[in-house]
């Protein structure tokens, strides 16, 4: 230790330390020069015999020196001086390089937060280890977390294993502050929920079981995002009353920023209230609940889920009886409890649950890598360049004893230093990045800043060495690889290694254009499947209609009251001026293929009704059940006949709850996005639902004039009927359409933008490359010329040698691409993952745009000067 | 680590020590500590600047010898070295391995 602070002391002190060397030893030959002359020397005998003696100062004192610092740090030092000035030297290669690595490691830092944030790391609650999710067990289908409240209240009152057990439902809210009324996403938990998950507030205070009983004032709690974004972190929300439908509640407290409810990120749940007030406030069509427990310290999941189990299998005897035969015992037998840990939050991102994020994750993150290695290999063919024509530098370095090692370090310091200026710059726009990858990444709102985070910039740190090491050892061993003699002799030199050198970097190039033809497949296939899906036409008018969702049960409507407050609402609407029509639906028509749906629907949307009727206000609950269907539909079961008066089949009586007369057909809508080809349509009247199907609807309104200037209108003509309704998803139905192919779409542009990237740095590798190899050639290329070659030779030859490059790299590219493709094959509607149109396109795109990049040294090479080049060198 | 250049006439590792031996009859500065040891050698350990200087730092840093500015017997300034307590430790315990060594060398050469 005392060692390490001696050296420290010498290391900041050297400068005086070495002047002090410098005349102790300078005292030291003083003395041994008056020793000679007193032997009897003259003075310039002596003093000439005690320079000798002493030796080569310069060594001496290195050497000393040597034993206080550790001699590595020093040389380090200096390479990073060398290679600071080498790079400021040759502006336009760092810029280019400096650039390709920000977006190679920016993007691959980015994809590392996102994923970090959501993969890696816990809920930010007390001991998360103990916190688990209840799946229900069923004789068939997965388990889910949906549970009855006997259920919830039969394991609170008996298990033994757990200690603490709450229910949740996710819901909608319509909450009005100062006046405006907007929609919320929440929930209702149970009292103890803060308590359990050991959550603190960060302004006021979360409630309690103590506020969660029938007769208590209403409270809520609110998340830092609301908080935020509505009441600018101040802290007077506490204590504020706001109307949620049409009970006002008080705010009580915040939630902390890292708390994004039960998930690791995307902050679903903007205000949570005590389930007290689910009965007056919640979705009538929510009947279970969600359970999240804490298992007693110390009792291991499996004991705990086996203890539920029979809680659940007892629950099951009382409620149906015991099991009267040996089928219906295997049956109660396979139901259970099973137990899933919540540490990592309720559906983690690549889940068994998420089975289409998990592979959007892996094309997004294989995309990033992508990139980064054609970055990487793209600056190795660069470097390679540059290391051929710092050969005589080197060459001189090595020839005055500078060892061949040390010269490698050196290059592999300038590319390090290289690799974290990139990934410097590419922390620092990591924010863009971030959000534009954050579209297609199924991942959320990051809790924090990932500028700020510890854990991002020790990743973006390593991938800046990995890949500085990773791209600059190959040209730091081929650059320092020199026959000195002819290179020092300035002849044509080391051209045997040369052409080894000139070898590597064609392979280089090679690989670059076969991962560049990868992501280009990639990026157009999507780009043609997301084309497709845009010529694909839904099948009605979707640009002159708007629409919105609204939960007039929110308001604490009953049934009834629900059912008018619709009918008033169409009658109301239908009378407003600019409107033309409107409809309602229960279900987005982006989703599936049954809906229920009010009169006007069809006309609204500009759905054909090609044979018989639309529903019509007659068809009330004590009318006779009737049915809508779609033309495909009206072909499969009743081919060759009018479908009009009949029974719906039998396969579709469940949606009617029993038979129902077919009262017309409809023209198909496409919709929904892999389904876009083929939605049945089936439609029962809204008037005949069961009160159980109800709680909100989807309006559609088509006006006369653009359909967002008929929003103040139709918000109007909700107010006169009821004033704290609000409307929620306010769009048009063409970006309705639009949004459900969001993730696709963006998806598509980033491949494209990759692809283009990585195109263009192809393109790059092979002009440096074949420049270098015209430049170095020179002489070659004169004597070619002078022995009668003329232009055109010159310039087929050179362009011919791309060309096998180019081939070469495309050859290879192939089954690279075609791997990859199976990657982007379930975003792809309509085309086949071997598509051979957009294999050829990508094939064609990248032979032109190589060989453009070819072309230029070869026109070099045509018009060298035989005589000029003949003297070169 | 830096090269160290022991002079190769001398057994590896005895420099310092001879130093430490040199210094524990009291302070001097370099050229004294080569004089010592030409004169007590009677000419045979002829130690040079390149491999003094080196060892004495490496003292320094061990903290086995300390170093103070003095004015030398001609008046002029000089760098002297003291040997510390923990020098002289090390110096006893390099001199008893050396004699260890010392003997087993010898032994092998007188029973070979």
């Amino acid at each position: 230790m005392a060692r390490v602070f001696r050296r420290l002391r010498h290391w900041f002190g050297h400068r005086q330390l070495q002047a002090e060397l410098a005349e102790e030893l300078e005292a030291h030959r003083t003395m041994r020069q008056e020793q000679l002359e007193r032997s009897g020397m003259t003075p310039t005998e002596a003093l000439h015999a005690s320079r000798r003696a002493l030796g080569n100062v310069t060594l001496a004192s290195e050497d000393a020196r040597n034993i206080w610092i550790w001699p590595w740090i020093e040389s380090v030092g200096q390479d990073l001086r060398l290679g600071f000035r080498g790079l400021i030297k040759r502006p336009g290669f760092t810029l280019v390089a400096v650039l390709t690595m920000a977006l190679g490691i920016g993007a691959n830092t980015a994809v590392f937060s996102l994923l970090d944030a959501s993969l890696l790391r816990v809920l930010p609650a007390r001991d998360p280890h103990e916190l688990v999710f209840l799946l229900d067990v069923q004789p068939k289908g997965r388990p889910i977390n949906r549970f009855s409240s006997q259920t919830f209240e039969r394991f609170r009152a008996e298990s033994r294993s757990l200690a603490g057990l709450v229910a949740y439902d996710p819901s909608r809210f319509s909450v009005t502050i100062d006046g405006e009324a907007e929609m919320r996403r929440g929930e209702f938990v149970n009292g103890h929920y803060f308590d359990m998950l050991g959550i603190r507030a960060v302004a006021g205070r979360l409630f309690t079981a103590a506020d969660d009983a029938p007769g208590r004032d209403p409270v809520a709690v609110i998340s830092d995002r609301f908080w935020a974004s509505r009441f600018d972190r101040d802290t007077s929300v506490v204590g504020r009353t706001v109307s949620v439908g049409k009970t006002t509640v008080t705010i009580v407290g915040v939630t902390p920023r890292e708390f994004q409810g039960r998930e690791l990120t995307s902050g679903w749940s903007d205000i949570t209230l005590p389930m007290f007030l689910k009965p007056q406030l919640g979705l009538r069509d929510h009947v279970t609940f969600g359970l999240m427990g804490r298992l007693k310290p110390g009792i291991p999941l499996e004991q705990a889920a086996e203890e539920l189990s029979m809680i659940r299998r007892q629950d099951f005897i009382e409620g149906a009886g015991a099991p009267s035969s040996a089928e219906a015992e295997q049956q109660l037998r396979n139901r259970g409890i099973q137990l899933r840990s919540a540490m990592r939050g309720e559906l983690p991102l690549l889940g068994a649950e998420r089975p289409n994020d998990t592979k959007q994750v892996r094309l997004i993150a294989s995309a990033v890598l992508v990139v980064l290695l054609v970055s990487c290999v793209n600056i190795a063919c660069l470097l390679l360049a540059r290391a051929a024509s710092r050969q005589k530098e080197i060459a001189v370095r090595l020839a005055i004893g500078a060892s061949r090692g040390r010269l490698i370090r050196q290059l592999l310091t300038e590319s390090l230093l290289l690799a974290c200026l990139g990934g410097a710059a590419g922390v620092l726009s990591i924010g863009w990045t971030a959000a534009a990858l954050g579209t297609v990444l199924p991942v959320g709102e990051l809790p924090y800043d990932p500028r700020q985070d510890v854990r991002t910039l020790g990743f973006a740190l390593g991938a800046s060495l990995l890949t500085g090491i990773l791209f600059g050892v190959v040209p730091a061993l081929a650059g320092t690889r020199i026959d000195l003699t002819p290179v020092m002799q300035r002849s044509d030199g080391g051209t045997r290694r040369g052409a080894l050198r000139h070898r590597l970097a064609k392979s280089l190039v090679v690989a670059q254009i076969a991962l560049s033809l990868a992501l280009l497949a990639g990026a157009g296939l999507i780009i043609r499947s997301l084309a497709r899906l845009y010529t694909v036409r839904p099948g009605f008018a979707s640009n002159e209609v708007l629409t919105a969702w609204i939960y007039p049960t929110l308001l604490g409507f009953d049934h009834s009251r629900e059912m008018r407050f619709y009918r008033d609402l169409l009658d109301s609407l239908n009378k407003t001026s600019g409107i033309r029509s409107a409809g309602l639906a229960r279900f987005s028509i982006t989703r599936g293929d049954f809906n229920i749906v009010a009169p006007g629907f069809f006309e609204t949307l500009g759905i054909d009704i090609v044979e018989g009727r639309d529903f019509l206000p007659t068809d009330t609950e004590s009318a006779p059940k009737v049915a809508i269907i779609g033309e495909s539909v009206a072909r499969k079961f009743f081919p060759n006949q009018s479908p009009i008066g009949q029974s719906v089949p039998k396969e579709l009586e469940r949606f009617f709850r029993g038979r129902a007369e077919i009262v017309g057909v409809v023209r198909e809508i496409r919709t929904g996005y892999r389904q876009r080809m083929s939605i049945p349509g089936v439609y029962a009247a809204y008037t005949q639902a069961p009160p159980s199907a109800f709680g909100q609807m989807s309006l559609y309104v088509r006006s006369t004039v653009a359909p967002l200037s008929a929003l103040p209108a139709v918000r109007e003509a909700i107010r006169s009927i009821e004033p704290d309704l609000a409307l929620f998803d306010v769009r048009t139905v063409t970006d309705q359409l639009d949004d459900s192919v969001a993730s696709e779409r963006s998806t598509a542009t980033l491949l494209g933008c990759f692809g283009a990237l990585a195109l263009v740095l192809a393109s790059i590798g092979l002009f440096g490359t074949m420049s270098h190899s015209v430049a170095s050639r020179t002489k070659e290329l004169g004597i070619r010329m002078s022995l009668g070659a003329d232009r055109g030779q010159m310039l087929r030859m050179v362009l011919r040698e791309s060309m096998v490059v180019v081939a070469i790299g495309l050859v290879m590219g192939i089954p690279v691409a075609l791997a990859s493709a199976r990657l982007v094959a379930n975003l792809l509607f309509g085309i086949e993952q071997v598509d051979a149109l957009t294999m050829s396109t990508a094939v064609a795109l990248l032979s032109l745009v190589t060989v453009l990049a070819a072309y230029f040294p070869a026109r070099r090479a045509s018009r060298v000067d035989p005589m000029v080049a003949l003297r070169y060198e | 680590m830096g090269r160290t250049n022991t002079p190769p006439d001398l057994l590896p590792g005895t420099l310092d020590m001879l130093i430490l031996r040199t210094l524990a009859t009291g302070p001097r500065h370099g050229y004294g500590i080569v004089e010592r040891l030409r004169q007590v050698s009677e000419d045979v350990l002829q130690v040079g600047e390149s491999s003094l200087y080196p060892a004495l730092q490496r003292l320094l840093l061990n903290g086995w010898v300390k170093a103070e500015w003095g004015a030398s017997e001609n008046n002029r300034r000089a760098r002297y070295y003291t040997l510390t307590a923990a020098g002289r430790k090390q110096l006893g315990a390099e001199r008893d391995e050396f004699e260890r060594l010392v003997t087993a060398i010898q032994r092998v050469l007188q029973t070979g």
